[in-house]
């Protein structure tokens, strides 16, 4: 995997590098060594790239501009302390956006995630899984934007809210005048162990246009007392039938997730926060 | 092997009192059938042995061999020998159901199980119950068709080897070729070990391949009749009315609660601090 802080950045003004990526190379960023706030990565045409983003202690803000008939899929991980991170991704005609955040990190973090489907046949999907606990305080603001014709895109947000952490989804979805025949789903879930917590998952669906499917799902409750019922029917204590469930909340997201070394560092911080 | 007693049981859900001093017994290497007719207490009659918490004993007494069944939590009378396959097993989403049967094996061993010896005992299960290995990936019932479920009840069934194994209406969803693999199954469990069975349907069919030993038949929340197989002949070609006539006993009918209407929903779910 190649290092994406070692290529050469174009400097733009005193806080923003660009850098153009054409190959179908996987690489690893990790925002500790990016000096600068802003970051713009264009995907030159038909160009397939993976980047795996490893963000803590950071506040940055990353464009991704695809050019026609190119994919991405962008990883996020994030394990130790406070984020402030914005994120923002236009697509152009037949483009494909495929993001995955796993964030196990502790303290406060604000992530903005901006779409924007501007090209026709575009598609794209973020998967999210978060745990909040002790004083923790997490927002996150996920968008998606349908500007064209026939694109398609799908959030699925998933959280565990513990102590006394408070934990928020913001999902918009929105599709403009003209955008016909294109699709838009939401799913937001967060499970709540404790009174002490405060969690709000808020799905909004914006529909300008006629022809389309649009879909919003919220979940905000405690563990469903009919899985607990069937797992500790099977002679599953308590205590580990929680875990199990909680654990499959959170671990779907390991799917996303090809490079071995983050993938055991997301699995070691699932096991040991849960 | 053990022996079940159940004494003038009461239970009541929400308030509504569904068994109205049950007495049966179950006795070691014996297939008890159960009918009755729809909502007459089958199912709270196994819900309540098995510990479902909705169920509420008022009255009465479960004994398993002297100890009383009702001062264990749910998974220690699974551990105790205890096992309800379910009408309707729940679909616990992200759970993978090789770690949960994985977590199901190991909570009644001192030392986990050995993955292979795990995939060893697993794999003669599913090629009993016709189900594939790739099942055992797949979350928790999620998707698996009436059938699936049903197989994969059966399946668990076969991995934990209880002493008392209690099966509501396991025949409901199967096609010809699952009910005679189901029936099978149960079959080699009752000449291979001592176990006992406690088995709910409303089909002569299953009965006819399983062969119980003795049948009782619940009405308004009592067991008003016990005998051997003719019951199920009885009722198959004449249904309950002769229990009306016979014993004296009014069938109360089904009560169909109206269906719960919601008018207006807000998507935005939240849990606020207490």
């Amino acid at each position: 995997m190649n290092n994406l802080a070692e290529k050469k950045f174009i400097l733009l003004n005193e806080d923003t590098i660009e850098i153009d990526l054409d190959s179908s190379s996987p690489y690893k960023l990790d925002f500790k060594s990016i000096k600068y706030k802003n970051l713009v990565v264009n995907l030159k045409k038909q160009s397939k790239i993976s980047i795996l983003n490893v963000v803590n202690d950071s506040n940055k803000n990353v464009t991704f501009n695809l050019e026609e008939g190119s994919s991405l899929e962008y990883n996020i991980a994030s394990f130790e302390k406070e984020n402030e991170n914005s994120v923002k991704v236009n697509l152009n005609s037949n483009c494909s956006f495929i993001g995955a955040y796993a964030d196990f990190s502790c303290g406060e973090n604000s992530f903005n995630f901006v779409c924007n489907l501007n090209g026709r046949g575009s598609t794209a999907s973020w998967h999210l899984a978060t745990l909040t606990k002790n004083n923790d305080k997490k927002n996150f603001t996920i968008s998606f934007f349908h500007h064209a014709r026939n694109t398609y895109a799908k959030m699925e947000n998933y959280g565990v809210c513990e102590d006394s952490s408070s934990l928020s989804f913001l999902g918009t979805s929105r599709i403009f005048n003209g955008a016909k025949e294109s699709a838009t789903h939401q799913v937001a879930k967060i499970m709540v162990f404790d009174k002490k917590c405060s969690a709000k998952a808020s799905p909004t669906l914006c529909i300008d246009e006629n022809d389309v499917q649009a879909s919003h799902a919220a979940v905000v409750g405690q563990i469903n007392e009919d899985h607990i019922f069937y797992l500790t029917s099977r002679g599953i204590d308590e205590k580990n039938a929680k875990k199990l469930i909680t654990l499959g909340y959170l671990t779907p997201i390991l799917s996303y997730f090809k490079d071995e070394e983050t993938l055991n560092i997301i699995k070691t911080n699932i096991e040991e926060r849960v | 092997m053990r022996e079940l007693v159940i004494k003038n049981l009461h239970v009541s859900v929400e308030d509504k009192e569904i068994l109205k001093g049950v007495n049966l017994s179950i006795r070691p290497n014996e297939t008890l059938a159960l009918l009755g007719p729809n909502g007459h207490g089958k199912s709270t009659l196994l819900a309540t042995i098995m510990g479902n918490p909705k169920y509420k004993v008022t009255e009465g007494s479960i004994t398993l061999d002297g100890e009383d069944v009702l001062k264990m939590s749910v998974d220690e009378r699974s551990k105790k020998g205890i096992f309800l396959g379910m009408q309707y097993p729940s679909e616990v989403p992200g759970v993978v159901n090789a770690d949960f049967l994985k977590a199901a094996i190991n909570a009644r061993r001192e030392q986990p199980i050995k993955l292979y010896e795990f995939y060893k005992k697993l794999e003669v299960a599913s090629k009993k119950m016709n189900i594939s290995m790739d099942m055992a990936q797949r979350f928790l019932n999620e998707g698996f068709s009436g059938g699936e479920k049903k197989r994969n009840e059966i399946l668990q069934m076969l991995l934990l080897q209880p002493d008392l194994a209690m099966l509501d209406e396991i025949d409901s969803g199967l096609d010809v070729d699952a009910l005679v693999c189901v029936s099978e199954a149960i079959k080699e469990m009752q000449s291979t070990t001592d176990m006992s069975f406690l088995v709910i349907s409303h089909y002569a069919r299953l009965y006819s391949l399983i062969c119980p030993t003795r049948v009782a038949v619940m009405i308004n929340g009592k067991i008003a009749v016990e005998g051997d197989k003719e019951i199920i002949d009885r009722i198959d070609k004449e249904g309950y009315e002769w229990i009306k006539y016979e014993l004296g006993i009014e069938v109360a009918k089904e009560e169909k609660a109206m269906n719960q209407v919601s008018i207006g929903t807000c998507a935005t779910k939240e849990a606020i601090k207490k």
